[in-house]
């Protein structure tokens, strides 16, 4: 088995996505507090790096041992069913091909952001095709002109970068665009849900590449083991 | 007499490195009036710190080995160990820290919480200490303690607050105001012996009311009647220290404290907080084991008429020949009396008891529970429990990491063989880290530690201490290797040359132990395997852990289940099925994939931003794996797991890369398998020196 293989319904999820959210463009997870939308996003961070791509954990306002514990206990749950060998050989790539930044005092900014990505690339050799963006934006507030210098981010570097928003019961339905995203139009490609449904937690996809959400398939998270499965 | 139990504080001084905790703690000894002058770390009157009492520490300006002593403030008696900074020495703080009740963290008023201090905040953590924080060098040009304090609780996560501020910082730092008594406290006279308190300057006295509604306000969460009092403005002064009391045995508040001890300033109200704040051992809960029930963890009473339990956390060889500093958990020590040794089984008689004042000693008659005293001419090793006959109880083991770092050693003049084993000897039994081992391929003795200094200081002490100068060889990391996949084994031992034959046969499985530890799980059932043979087979498996068949390097842990087999009535016997486990992994052991682990290092380097791009080089050079980066006010935290094969000299190409402005630490993180061109060439290796060996 190989990490391609070993988590099936992400790959359902990057077909419905048409091979994954894409470089250059912006990926939204929206749910109410607590739902699980930092794992859904480390999960996929996680997986990418795990197929050999590159993926930056930027954080705003939190500690590396925290980052770092949270990762390793999804990366943990996420290798489980390999053998000894195999978790090694995982764990190893995982390692090479992520790295954390925090910055822990004064304001997040994009252009801060740029500057780390510029330097890692530089100076680490490390150029990203995926950022986690966790601790930033709070979509309630965030500037349309900031989420467009955001996406040109995503372009000049060429990679994809994933946040998330939360979500108030009289915001909107369960499976509607929550309005502040709605307002940033094209400069966020795609939209993911998370709902809770007993233990786990239904993803459905309110935007993607091509319009209308597809039907008929169901995608659940289970926060117990951090994988994604088919409902 | 011994103690009244309440009245003792058993405390360590723990830092980074150049934090001043040598300074403060030689400061501690002025002003209880141990000793009669201060003397300097560096000692230009060529005296040294008192608690630095070992040749070596003194030349080097580092705290080495944890000198123990005592003073009395007030009414409380306070045994202080003043513990290393340096990361090579942890186990040094990791005892220290086994055996106190609290704790003072010296941070540098300039350079903060550094890496460290962060390793040494989370060994605290471990062993549940609770600690006060004092900000030193408040005269130092740069000094900020409120960034520190800031930092004590972004970097570590503690409820950090400041009870005390400076008066004046830099050049003009002249005392501290005490938030609790709102009260101004200078340190007159030539060693800053006379207190003087005076009102709260003017220009201090809105800095001052604000810290103290913050210190207030974090403060009242401990006791409900202060928080009541805040109310209607009824605060008093017993009430606080009441309070700051309960969050700090509950280990839910660190109060910081700040001064200057070079400059003799904020030393005497740092001992009161050690008074009123840290626990004393009947506020704190240690356990011990029964070995007849290893799981179950027995509060030990801290009464000193129960039975004796006390532990030998550190063991010293000096003039007066082998010291053992001893914590009593229960019970008395008496002179005369008989003691147990738990794990010896041995008795002793009790000859010497003596509190010790770092290199001097103050002969005692007995001392009681909770004390920590030093005993004469008892033959233990560090870690040992020493119990009267009546009690059965051990103190538990201490958490001792694995040693990382092999150096090969050999006295430069052959006669100096002898004193070369003297001294190994004397090590291994002081300093649980340090191992010597003789390499069955090469005949050379092998030192094993945590690191380059640790062994560096060793090698120094051989020439100091015995006279015995040693060549020594390149560093090599201590490798592993382990199988990764579970094998099915079915093995027969048979010999019949003439008289009594040899047979055994085993069946089970051999997998990896994910933990690193060797295990063995019987499954026999039906006598299949005779009762008596049980452990034969153990026996010889775990003779072969020290020796894989990949490259010759220690097992990182092995399971070995044994479910089935054979035995003859009259061939078999112990060493029959020894033998048949040693064959058995000699044939199966390769079938399990194995493979080489190196030891990966959790290195923290600590830089300002502009050095940024020159750190994350220095790493990556080193095959190290950049795995998180903290920016935090022109400062970067560089976190990185890197081979410790590629560690050697770090410090010398940071420190030229940097000018001098960053520092690092590094902790041991895990086995991780070396990459294949390694693993290649180490297999390539060792089968060349087996080649040889054979021809």
């Amino acid at each position: 088995m190989n990490s391609k293989e070993m988590n099936r319904p992400l790959r359902v999820f990057d077909k419905i996505l048409d091979g994954g959210l894409g470089r250059g463009n912006i990926g939204v997870l929206v749910s109410r507090h607590g739902t699980g939308k930092l794992a859904v996003m480390t999960t996929i961070a996680i997986d990418h790096a795990m197929n050999n791509v590159e993926t930056l954990h930027a954080v705003y306002g939190k500690s590396i041992d925290e980052v770092r514990a949270y990762d390793d206990e999804v990366l943990e749950r996420m290798i489980e069913p390999f053998d000894l060998r195999e978790r090694a050989e995982i764990m190893a790539r995982v390692e090479r091909h992520k790295q954390i930044y925090v910055w822990r005092s004064g304001e997040f900014s994009v252009e801060r952001l740029r500057t780390t990505m510029g330097f890692l690339k530089e100076h680490a050799q490390f150029t990203p095709g995926l950022v986690e963006l966790q601790g930033w934006p709070d979509l309630n507030t965030v500037s349309v002109e900031e989420i467009k210098d955001l996406k040109s981010l995503a372009v000049e570097f060429d990679t994809e970068i994933w946040i998330s928003g939360h979500t108030h019961r009289e915001d909107c339905a369960e499976n509607e665009i929550p309005p502040a995203i709605e307002s940033l139009g094209d400069l966020i490609s795609v939209v993911v849900a998370l709902t809770p449904e007993g233990e786990r937690v239904d993803l459905s996809f309110l935007k993607t590449h091509t319009g209308p959400p597809p039907s008929g398939i169901h995608l659940q998270f289970n926060p117990k083991t951090m994988m994604i499965r088919w409902r | 007499m011994s103690t009244e139990i309440s009245k003792m504080r058993n405390i360590g001084i723990s830092a980074h490195i150049d934090s001043g905790k040598t300074t403060l703690t030689e400061r501690i000894l002025f002003y209880t009036k141990r000793i009669h002058a201060i003397h300097e770390v560096r000692g230009k009157d060529g005296v040294g710190a008192t608690m630095d009492s070992m040749e070596l520490e003194k030349e080097r300006g580092i705290t080495i080995q944890s000198a123990a002593t005592y003073v009395s403030w007030r009414d409380k008696h306070i045994n202080i160990i003043d513990t290393p900074g340096h990361v090579d020495f942890t186990i040094e703080v990791e005892r220290a820290l086994r055996v106190l009740d609290g704790a003072i963290l010296v941070l540098c008023g300039v350079a903060g919480v550094q890496s460290q201090s962060i390793t040494v905040d989370r060994q605290m953590r471990r062993y549940n200490v609770p600690r006060l924080a004092f900000i030193n060098k408040c005269d130092r040009v740069g000094a900020n303690p409120a960034r520190v304090c800031d930092q004590l609780r972004e970097k570590l996560r503690l409820n950090s607050v400041m009870i005390q501020i400076p008066i004046g910082l830099e050049a003009e730092h002249e005392g501290i105001v005490d938030l609790v008594r709102m009260k101004a406290i200078y340190f007159d006279g030539e060693g800053g012996e006379v207190i003087r308190e005076e009102d709260i300057p003017e220009e201090l006295m809105l800095e001052a009311t604000t810290r103290r509604e913050v210190m207030l306000d974090a403060v009242s969460e401990f006791d409900d009647e202060l928080l009541e009092a805040i109310l209607e403005d009824k605060v008093e002064e017993e009430m606080i220290h009441r309070a700051i009391r309960a969050g700090v045995l509950s280990l839910q508040l660190c109060p910081v404290l700040c001064g200057s001890a070079y400059k003799n300033k904020g030393v005497q109200p740092l001992l009161d907080a050690v008074d009123l704040y840290l626990p004393s051992p009947k506020d704190v809960v240690n356990y011990a084991l029964d070995p007849n029930n290893p799981d179950e963890k027995i509060p030990v009473t801290n009464d000193p008429d129960d039975e004796l339990l006390s532990y030998a956390f550190k063991l010293e060889d000096g003039t007066y020949g082998q010291l053992t500093y001893v914590r009593i958990y229960q019970g008395r020590l008496r002179k005369a009396d008989t003691i147990y040794n738990a794990r010896t089984g041995r008795k002793f008689k009790l000859g010497r008891i003596a509190r010790m004042h770092s290199d001097k000693m103050e002969d005692i008659d007995e001392a009681g529970a909770g004390d920590i005293v030093a005993i004469f001419g008892i033959d233990c090793a560090s870690g040992d429990t020493f119990r009267s006959d009546k009690c059965s109880l051990t103190m538990s083991s201490m958490h001792v990491p694995d040693s990382v770092i092999d150096l090969a050693i050999k006295p430069k003049d052959r006669k100096m063989a002898g004193n070369m084993s003297k001294a190994l000897q004397r090590f291994t039994k002081e300093d649980p880290t340090f191992r010597v081992k003789v390499d069955p391929k090469s005949g050379e003795t092998i030192i094993s530690g945590m690191g380059e200094l640790h062994l560096e200081v060793y090698v120094e002490r051989m020439r100091r201490e015995y006279g015995c100068e040693v060549e020594v060889g390149a560093p090599q990391v201590a490798y592993r290797e382990r199988i990764t996949r579970e094998v099915k084994y079915d093995y027969t031992h048979k010999k019949q040359t003439g008289g009594s034959g040899q047979y055994g046969r085993i069946i089970g499985t051999m997998s990896p132990n994910e933990e690193g530890k060797w295990e063995y799980i019987v499954k026999v059932t039906g006598g299949n395997v005779p009762k008596e043979f049980i452990p034969s087979v153990e026996k010889g498996f775990v003779s072969c852990l020290d020796t894989g068949l990949l490259i010759g390097a220690p097992l990182d842990g092995l399971t070995v289940e044994l479910s089935d087999g054979n035995s003859h009535s009259v061939d078999s016997s112990d060493n029959a099925f020894q033998a048949a486990a040693r064959g058995c992994f000699r044939e199966f052991y390769m079938k399990g994939k194995p493979q080489v682990l190196e030891p990966i290092m959790n290195v923290v380097v600590e830089s300002p931003t502009e050095f940024q791009g020159d750190v994350v080089g220095t790493i990556l050079q080193r095959r190290g794996i950049l795995v998180g980066t903290a920016e935090d006010e022109g400062f970067v935290r560089v976190e990185a797991e890197v081979p410790l094969s590629e560690m050697f000299g770090y410090a010398t190409d940071l420190r030229s890369v940097t000018q001098g402005k960053a520092e690092f630490s590094m902790e041991f993180q895990k086995y991780a398998p070396v990459p294949k061109d390694v693993e290649e060439g180490l297999i390539e290796e060792y089968r060349k020196q087996r080649e040889e060996k054979k021809s």
